[in-house]
């Protein structure tokens, strides 16, 4: 699960760069800013090969929990478990989602909406994981 | 050395359903990835989305099923 969550913060920062990264190497100094964040994500496919990594990703985790759920290995506490693991992960699969979505928005005030979502969102996770993690317990 | 022959066959059961699945993704994925269009990029991340989502929905009625 950690590994997993490692991976969708890489993802997060990888679209972020994907967006950000063109602009600052192909813009001069002078040059006026671009017109929304779409029209710098439109010239690369990094975030959308960043965004289809994570998905493909958890769509993987879910078949093999799916496929251990079916033949009863997976029940009881460990299903309470795994369920709540699944909700997490579930989570920040959003945050990545809306991290692309910012990254794809018609207007930078979208752009920001998405963003302050994604934040919002994340800032609770980290509330809710951070005094386990300090107690010793897996997140 | 006892031997549960049920819980060995589901196990193995599970795990080839499992790879199965997880290989097809795979190919699908790699198949996706190769391309350079943007807009087939976007399709394909469109359908994984919609995918997720309802394996999402089926898999936690399944876990809460079982819990």
């Amino acid at each position: 699960m950690r590994r997993f969550k490692m991976l969708l913060m890489s993802a997060v920062s990888m679209l972020a760069l994907a967006a950000c990264v063109p602009a600052i190497a192909i813009a001069p100094p002078n040059a006026a800013l671009p017109g929304s964040p779409a029209s710098v994500a439109n010239t690369t496919v990094l975030d959308e090969r960043a965004a289809i990594a994570v998905e493909a990703a958890y769509l993987g985790a879910g078949s093999i929990i799916e496929a251990a759920t079916d033949v009863g290995l997976i029940k009881g506490a460990l299903a309470v478990r795994a369920e709540a693991l699944d909700t997490r992960a579930a989570s920040w699969l959003g945050i990545a989602r809306r991290a692309y979505d910012a990254g794809n928005a018609d207007s930078y005030m979208k752009a920001l909406d998405e963003a302050k979502q994604a934040i919002g969102e994340l800032m609770y996770i980290g509330n809710r994981v951070q005094p386990k993690a300090r107690a010793g317990e897996q997140p | 050395v006892k031997f549960d022959f049920v819980k060995l066959v589901s196990a193995v059961s599970a795990a080839l359903q499992a790879a199965e699945a997880v290989s097809d993704i795979a190919d699908t994925i790699a198949d996706t990835l190769e391309g350079d269009d943007q807009a087939e990029l976007k399709t394909a991340l469109a359908e994984l989305r919609a995918e997720n989502d309802a394996a999402r929905a089926r898999r936690s009625a399944k876990l809460r099923a079982a819990s």
